[in-house]
Parts: C-alpha cells; structure tokens; sequence
C-alpha cells in the first residue's frame, strides 16, 4: 500500500467513518460513542503526528482522484496545511472531551456528535486540499455539516441564528464558487503553489484578476467575519459552547481565514497580490475590522457574544498579517491562526463550564466567581491576557510580528491599530478579571450547581469540562513562553514563511 | 558556573507562588516566602560575571549579569528581602496575607528577572509580570479609596505598556535583533530615532514616575500595604530607569537635544515632587511625592548619561548609586510609617522616629550618609563645563527642597496616630517588625562606607568619598538648610485637614475638569476597568450612534440584507481599486 497516497484520504476518512459509526449507535450507549469519538480523534492526532514527521523529512503526501474531465480532487500535505492540520486535530480532541461532558444528559446526541465529525472532515478537507475547486466542495460541506449544530438545541433563537447563518455562508459559498470559476475560465484547472499560479496573466487581464481577488475576499470574507459581513457570527453563539468553541477557534471562521491566506500566497502570490495593488485595501478593511470589533465587544452583556465579537477582530489580526507585505506579517499571520485558536478556544471552554455549571451567562455576573472556580478563572485570565497581547502570552507573539511587520511595510498605521485594539482589549477583558477575582461574591441569587455528578467531589466542576480548558490555557501559555523553540507555532510559521519568500 | 542560575534565581518566587497555592504548602510557604530572593541576592553577591542566551525561550532569551544588572539585582533582592519580612505577620486576616503573598511574589518574581534580561522581549515580559501583579498589591485593601488608586495605576500602566511595544517595535525593525547590545546603536542611527526615544521615554517614564505621568505614584503608594509601598517606591519605579538606561543610546547620539530634555524634566520632577509632597498632610502621600521628586535626581543623571561626549559610563555608575541610595532609604522610610502606625511604646517610636530622620536626612543628602555620596557621585560627572558649573548650586537648590520636604515628613511621622495596636504570634506587632526595618536602616548607616565597595566590585568606576569631602560638602547644606528650615518652620509645623494639592495632582486636576464636559467624561469612563460600560455610555449623547450601529447590526442579521451587503461590499471594493490602480 502506498502510504503517500492513502495517508491524505484517510485523515479526512476517518472522521466520516467516526460520523457513520455514531450514526449507528443508539441514543443512550453513551460510552460506546464517547469511545468511538475518542478513537476516532486519538487516531487522527496520531495520523497528523506521522504526517508531520514525513512533511518534515522531505516527504511529499499527495492523493489526486478525478472529479471530471479537468477537475482533481487533490488532496495534498503541505506545511501551511499540516499546521492547520495540528491545530485543529488538537483541539477537537480536546473539544470532543468538553462536549462529552457539556452534553452530559442532554438529548439528540447521536445527531449532535455525527454532525460534529461531520464537520471535522469538512475541516480536514479544508486544510488538505490541494486546488481550489477541492477546498471549495470542503468548504461548502463545512457549511452544511455546522448548521445542525447551530441549531442543535432547536429555541426559536436558534432556528433564527441558524437560518441567517445559512444565508451569509452559502451566499458567500456562491460568491467563492463563481470567482473560483472565473479563475478556471482564465487558466483551466489549477494547483495551490507557493508564489502563486496568476502571475503571468498581469499584462492583459490586470482588472480582471482584481474582479476575481475582491469576488473571492467577499466569498471568504463571510467566514473570516471581515466587516460588514461578520454578521452572523455574534448570532451564531446561541449554539452549545463545545460548538462556538469550535466556530470561533478551528472550524468555521478559520476555513475562512485559512481561504484567503490561501488566496494571497498560494494563488496569487504574495508578491504578484502586491504588485496589483490588492492587498493595501484588504489590509485596511482588516484593520478597520480589529478596531470595529473590539468596539462592540465592549457593549455586550452577554460573555459569548462579547467573546464573539472579539472573535471577529482577532480573525482580522490573521487577515492583516496576510494583507501586509512582508515575512514578519506573514509569520504573525500564521502564528496567530494557531495562538488565537487556542485562546479562543479556552476562552469559550471557560464560558461554556460558568454557564453550565453556575449558570453564569453576562459578564456582570461574574463578581467573586475566581473564588468558586479558581481553576477555570485561572485559564480565563491567562487566555484574557494572552488576547491582550501580554508578553509572554502566545497573543504577544503574533502582535510583535504584526507590528513588525506592519513597520517594515512602511504601514505605520498598523502600529497604531495594534495598540488601540490590545488597548480596548484591555477595557473588555480587564473588567471581567477584576470582577472574577477581586470583586465580592453574590450571596443572593448564586444558583446550586446543576451537574450533579462531580468525578472528583472537590473539584469545581466536572473534570471532562475543566481539562480541556486548563490544556488549551498552558498552550496558550507555553506557545508564547517557548516561541523560541522550533516546535513552537511560531516556529512552525517562520519555517513555513522562509519557504513562501524563497525566491 | 552555569548561566541559568540567573533565570533560575528570578524564576524561584514564581514558583514558590505557584506552589503556596496548593493546600498542603500553606504552612511551610508562610517560613519559606521572606526568603525567596535570597538565591538572587547570593547570585548578585557571589557568582562571576555570566551570560546566557536560551533560543527556544521567547525570541531567543538572553541574560547577562552585568555591573549595572547584578547592582539592581542586588537592591532588589535586598528590599524584597526587607519588605517579605516586614509582611510576615503585618496583616490580621490571614486569607488576605495569602493573597498578598501570592502577588507579593509574582511581582518580585518579574522586578528581579527584569535585571539580568538582556534583551528587549524578555525584558518587557518580566516588566509586564511586575506591573500587572503589583495592582492587586495596590488595591490590596478593598476600599473604594484604593480602587481608585488602582484604577488610575492601571491606566497609566497600560499607556505605558502600549507606548513601550511601540517604541519596542520600532527599535527592533531597525536594529533587527531584540538584544541590548545591538538596539541602542540602531536607536542611533534610525531615521525616526527622535519618535522612538520619545516612545522609550515616556514609556519607561511611567514607571520612573516622569511628570505628568507620574500621577499614580501618590495614589497607588498610599493605598497599598507599607511593604508593598516600599517595593514599589524602592525599586520597582526603578525599573523604569533601568529601562532607559538599557535601551536608549547612551553617548551615540550626535546632539544633546533629548539629553537637555531630560535634564530639565529631572530637575522640574524634582522641585515639582517636593512642593506637592510639601502640602500633604499623611505621610505616605507625601513620601510618594518625595520619590517623584528623588526620581527627578535619575532622570537628571539619565539624561546626562544621554549626552554625547562619552561620559556615559560616570552618569550610569552615579545612577546605580543614587538608585542603591534612594532604594534603601526610601523603603525603610515606607516600612517605618507601617511599624510606626503600629507601634505603642514610647521608647519603639522613638527609635522608629530617629531611625525615619537618619534616613530622611540621607535623602537630603547631608554628610556622612548615601545621600551625600550619591550627590557628590552626580555632581562630579565630567559632562562639559556647564554642568560642572551648575550642579554645585543646582544640587544645593534641591537639596534644600528636599530638606523641607523631609521636615515635614517627619513632622507628619511624629503626628501620626497609631491605629490600633495588634499583636501577632504572642508579640506586639511593631517588635515584630522591627528587624527589618532595623537591617535596612542599618544598611544605610554603613552605606556610606558599603556603597562605594559593593558599587566598585560589581565592577562601577566610581571613586571614594573621603570624610573631609563629607564634611565639606556638607557643611555648606547644613548651614544653608538649618536657618532656611527655622525661619520657614510654620510651614512644615503647619496642620491642616485636606492637602492643598490633592495627591495625584494633575490626574485628580484634569479628571475634575472632565467631569463636567459630560460626554467626554463618560466616552472615559467607558475604559474604566471593572464598572460595566454599557450603562454608563447610554446615558450620554452618543446615545444615537449607538442605536444606530445596533440597529445596523440587527438589520445584518436579516438575509436579505447579507444579499444585498455581499453585492455592495464587492461593488465598491472593485470600483476603489479600479479608482486606486487606474
């Protein structure tokens, strides 16, 4: 068997595999499908870790199956899609752990799991592929296999999120698929390649290779909840936290992201995107976004909606990187599709296990809690000040690169978006520390815990829920602390930079 | 021997708050915590001259025990040491004193790793664990009063925390490398260096206590626990100094432009800081004004130290001098206020009373103490003719300042009522605190003799200060200050309810003016950490806006408008570019 070619088919394989299992097993064999997902997951970790060594050792993964006559599906590993690959078999290992015990006794879990592996192949797809039009078809699958998960817990707000989530993602699907198109029209079937595929077009097709950019930016900018299409993201956080948790740190927002990073570096070519005069605008919007963002996460009540909100700036961290020119710029891009992952991901852990197990929703509510729930504060405040951008969190990382590569493009203005952001990220994230830790408990309308089943007595909620928030904390911690190290996201990014700059 | 005794050193506190969490250590941590810094005070006492770089650590940490860093390090740990002790047992609820201790140690944990961080990041993170955990040592004790103080403590701190990365940032595009050795030269010789040493300044300079950005210290100092104070005034505003000292370009500049800067504001800090210290009427506030003054002596020396004729290495050797001086003298005073409002026998205050005079005299400089010999260290930097004509009468100007500020320190000393007597562990609590307050006072009797060794062996040029030169110099402040202190004695002996300058002067000035320009006031209030901001932003004007923005983002939830939203957003991203690119 020849495991070049078998390897990328079943990354994918085996999440759809796990959603056939679940799809077969009967609503209350809860320990079958926990053991069914867990394997499923741990497999894949372990899949990546081979996959990662090869990519390392100059191993070339690739799997090409015919769609048409001229259309590959292409499934290929290379090294920005091996760390997204990293990233998101991680932390839906660790989110399928949290949902286990979120779900703990709440009906429809079969669906809810099925549909959740769905989406994790949708995701490992997204990051295989090979050609646009196979990130394409995963792209839209991606969209599909979400929205039961959205709706997961059928409320009228609910339906209502769901629905609108439905319209901006297939609308934005649609936008995709016609620019992707036109592209195929200009130069029949393409593959993603550092550098770039369109440079030799420029002399005759220039205004049109700016119609196909800004097409396929609008199409992705949905998911990567560029303004003003980021519309549905605050709405879509109705949906259980292990589901926004995913939304907000690997799933949906980051296909986007990861689109138009793809778009810029492996279609265009950075160099090329520059010399159309493209990327000065999409950096702007982006910068216009982080600053936007941030803004209306100071006005919200709700702790998911003021998390979704920030979602919605930080992804425009990731975008501005891209948009500036530059290997600094482009590093903190790709390291912060990692850092902000994992402290998102924390962040939405933390907010999950304070509803869940105190019912705690707005962010007034908080007074005293770090007192409870020392623990879960814990990893709140250091994914908070990670977000911040507070050295030596992973945040302050991608920012120092962001900046600096801001400065090095001339772009001092970037500077200056970095500072009002980490600035109103201070004003919203502070102020819920403050409380948690330092602020007088509420006697009166403290409700009991709901979860009756602690594992161990003493802890402050249930361990599936408080394990993976405390893992993705030290990550978020240990990837800014150990930077430095070749392991490290950033390091990752740097290797992945050096290559795309190569001449 | 192995270089990673420096990060090890620094890294034992974080670990020892670590730890002091669990439940079982809590006993043992209350024995183990006063000494957490004695490892960095051996390694700055004993270990060789070491270096170390750590690639995988940040962006490639870098640690070097020089003669600038292992004085620092030394004060450091020294204060720490003073200031752990001291807290053993100066709190009465005992969940607080957890508490305290945790941060107590975080922030000692960052002050002692900033000293021997030799590059940009690794100093900025250590500067960054300092800064954010001394604000729960601030609001320490719950009042409204001292939330306030925080709150304007952490405003200013992230002001500086921004302008720093910026300036940060900007340095490291030139010099590409994050390390001291590299970054001032690049400073140098940048194009925009005039934005980035601006930056440097002013980012530092909240720290250091450079006015107008000082106006946290009289309130933050007062409101936390007298340990706390006196780390925070001994050697955590320091920081901010070494920090320039580190990263500015020190003699590389070509004109003296930024160096007469600092001069001026360093001799404006320093009169400033002892006319509003000289019309408060509690002693903390006013000795926090005293080091907004004292700190004008740094700045001064910083700035000479700035000045392009190569007498860089006289400024820093009298700047770690000053900063050892100020250091000591200045924590035992903050201890002694915190023993003195304890303290119930008349023979303990009396002690506590002469040993705060010794300490406020060293800070006026008068012979035969630090102060003395720190003064006589500035004056007598090489910096051109000017400042060899000037700093004698200058240096007696402020010295004077400094003796009336410290006139009415004591005074206040001598007035303050102790509060309740509290014993702790079988003891009234002053004997407890007693020892060490006592071993820094003692250390700054024999400063005048230790100083100049401990400077000279870290490896400072500096040069001895006979006792005839003590006497000298002195005689000429004695017989200034003490009719100068009898004719204006009303002042200092003068009592009143409320200070004619509020602590926090300018920031209590502006913030009462913004009160009434409503709309401006409440935009503010929006960056008030902790009070919910929605509230309070509905009320104002803006309230249009607002509901203008919500209502747009409502109508984004509706399909239809993502439709139409898609198309526009394409339309014009498409005609703009076509617009841009022709």
């Amino acid at each position: 068997m020849n495991w070049n070619f078998w390897l990328p088919i079943f990354l994918p394989l085996s999440s759809l595999v796990t959603a056939l299992l679940i799809l077969v097993i009967r609503e209350n064999q809860h320990r079958l499908r926990t053991f069914v997902n867990l394997l499923g997951a741990t497999l894949k970790i372990v899949m990546v870790a081979v996959v990662g060594y090869g990519v390392y050792t100059q191993h070339a993964y690739e799997a090409r199956m015919p769609l048409s006559l001229t259309l590959d599906l292409v499934l290929r590993v290379d090294d920005i899609s091996l760390l997204f690959l990293a990233l998101s078999s991680t932390l839906w290992f660790l989110t399928t752990i949290f949902a286990v015990g979120y779900l703990e006794g709440s009906p429809h879990q079969s669906r809810f799991f099925c549909f959740f592996s769905l989406c994790m192949t949708a995701t490992m797809g997204i990051s295989l592929a090979g050609n646009l039009i196979t990130f394409l078809i995963f792209y839209e699958m991606l969209t599909l296999a979400t929205y039961p998960l959205i709706v997961h817990r059928g409320t009228e707000k609910a339906l209502r999120a769901g629905r609108i989530y439905l319209a901006y993602t297939l609308v934005g699907g649609a936008v995709t698929l016609a620019g992707t198109a036109w592209i195929h029209t200009l130069v029949g079937p393409t593959q993603f390649a550092h550098g770039g595929v369109l440079a030799p077009l420029a002399p005759t097709h220039r205004h049109q290779l700016q119609a196909i950019f800004t097409l396929m930016i609008v199409g992705l900018g949905v998911k990567a909840a560029l303004f003003p299409l980021h519309g549905w993201l605050p709405t879509a956080m109705v949906a259980p936290a292990p589901v926004s948790a995913l939304l907000h740190a690997v799933a949906v927002v980051k296909a986007g992201v990861f689109g138009i990073v793809r778009l810029i570096y492996d279609v265009f070519g950075v160099k090329f995107a520059v010399s159309l005069g493209v990327l000065a605008p999409l950096s702007w919007l982006a910068g216009f976004t982080i600053v936007y963002g941030s803004i209306r996460a100071l006005f919200q009540h709700d702790l998911k909606r003021r998390l979704a909100y920030s979602t919605v700036s930080q992804l425009s961290y990731i975008v501005l990187g891209a948009a500036v020119f530059g290997a600094s710029g482009t590093i903190g891009a790709l390291a912060h599709l990692v850092h902000q992952g994992l402290m998102k991901i924390t962040l939405f852990f933390c907010a999950g296990i304070l509803g869940e197990t105190w019912g705690i929703h707005g962010v007034d509510e908080l007074s005293g809690i770090g007192r409870r729930m020392p623990l879960t504060m814990g990893a709140f405040t250091i994914a908070a000040f990670g977000m911040i951008g507070t050295p030596p969190m992973a945040g302050f990382v991608s920012k120092w690169y962001l900046g600096l590569g801001g400065v090095r493009a001339g772009d001092y203005w970037v500077l200056a978006v970095l500072i009002a952001s980490s600035v109103l990220n201070c004003a919203y994230f502070l102020p819920i520390i403050h409380d948690a830790w330092f602020g007088k408990s509420r006697q009166d309308s403290v409700a009991l815990p709901q979860r009756r089943s602690l594992v161990v007595p003493a802890a402050e909620t249930s361990l599936p829920l408080l394990l993976p928030a405390l893992v993705t904390a030290f990550m978020s911690l240990t990837a800014g602390l150990f930077a430095g190290s070749h392991f490290s996201p950033l390091g990752a990014a740097r290797l992945i930079t050096e290559r795309m700059y190569a001449p | 021997m192995n270089g990673a005794i420096l990060l090890v050193s620094a890294l034992i506190p974080l670990v020892l708050a670590i730890t002091g969490l669990l439940n079982g250590a809590r006993v043992a941590m209350d024995r183990i915590t006063p000494w957490a810094p004695l490892p960095a005070l051996l390694t700055a006492l004993i270990a060789p001259s070491l270096q170390v770089s750590m690639p995988s650590l940040l962006f490639g940490a870098e640690f070097d025990l020089d003669a600038l860093g292992r004085v620092f390090l030394g004060l450091s740990a020294v204060l720490w040491l003073a200031a752990g002790h001291f807290s053993c047992g100066y709190f009465e609820n005992r969940k607080s004193e957890r508490r305290h201790r945790f941060f107590f140690l975080l922030t000692m944990s960052g002050n002692l790793g900033l000293t021997v961080a030799a590059d940009a990041v690794t100093f900025y993170s250590f500067f960054a664990l300092m800064t954010f955990s001394a604000y729960p040592l601030v609001i320490h004790d719950g009042t409204e009063n001292s939330r306030r103080a925080g709150r304007s403590y952490l405003r200013l701190a992230i002001l500086g925390e921004m302008l720093l990365l910026s300036g940060l940032l900007l340095a490291t595009s030139q010099a590409g490398s994050t390390e001291f050795s590299a970054l001032p030269k690049a400073i140098a010789l940048a194009p925009n260096r005039n934005t980035i040493i601006a930056l440097l300044l002013a980012g530092f300079g909240v720290k250091a206590g450079l006015v107008p950005l000082h106006a946290w210290l009289p309130l933050a100092h007062p409101a936390a626990p007298a340990p706390a104070s006196a780390v925070l005034s001994g050697t955590m505003i320091k920081a901010g100094v070494l920090g320039w000292l580190r990263v500015l370009p020190l003699g590389d500049l070509e004109s003296s432009t930024w160096s007469g800067i600092l001069l001026a504001s360093g001799i404006f800090m320093n009169l400033y800081g002892a006319i509003c210290g000289f019309v408060q009427v509690r002693p903390k506030e006013a000795l926090a004004y005293s080091s907004v003054s004292q700190m004008g002596y740094l700045t001064l020396a910083a700035g000479l130290a700035l000045e392009p004729d190569g007498v860089a290495p006289a400024a820093i050797a009298a700047c770690a001098a000053y900063t050892v001086h100020h250091g000591i003298a200045k924590a035992a005073l903050f201890l002694g206020v915190g023993a003195l409002s304890h303290a119930d026998g008349p023979r303990v205050r009396v002690l506590l009373l002469t040993g705060s005079l010794y300490c406020g005299l060293s800070l006026a400089g008068f012979p035969l103490t630090t102060g003395a010999y720190a003064k006589w260290l500035l004056k007598s930097i090489p910096a051109g003719k000017t400042w060899n004509a000037w700093a004698s009468p200058l240096l007696l100007v402020t010295s004077i300042a400094t003796a009336f500020l410290v006139a009415r320190i004591i005074m206040l000393l001598v007035r303050l009522q102790p509060d309740q007597v509290k014993h702790a562990y079988g003891f009234p609590l002053a004997m407890r605190l007693l020892p060490a307050w006592g071993s820094l006072v003692l250390l700054g009797v024999l400063g005048p003799w230790l100083l100049p060794i401990a400077l000279r062996s870290a490896g400072l040029h500096v040069t001895s200060f006979s006792a005839l030169e003590h006497i000298g110099g002195g005689a000429a402040l004695v017989l200034w200050t003490t009719p100068l202190l009898y004719i204006g004695r009303r002042l200092w002996l003068r009592t009143a309810a409320q200070p004619a300058i509020p602590p926090g002067d300018l920031l209590t000035f502006v913030g009462s003016k913004l009160e009434r320009l409503t709309p401006i006031s409440k935009f503010l209030a929006v960056f008030t950490p902790w009070k919910k901001p929605f509230s309070r932003f509905t009320q104002i004007r803006t309230e249009g806006l607002i509901k203008a923005v919500v209502r747009m983002e409502e109508a984004q939830t509706r399909w239809d408008f993502g439709m139409i939203a898609l198309a526009l957003t394409w339309t014009t991203l498409w005609v703009f570019l076509h617009w841009r690119t022709g």
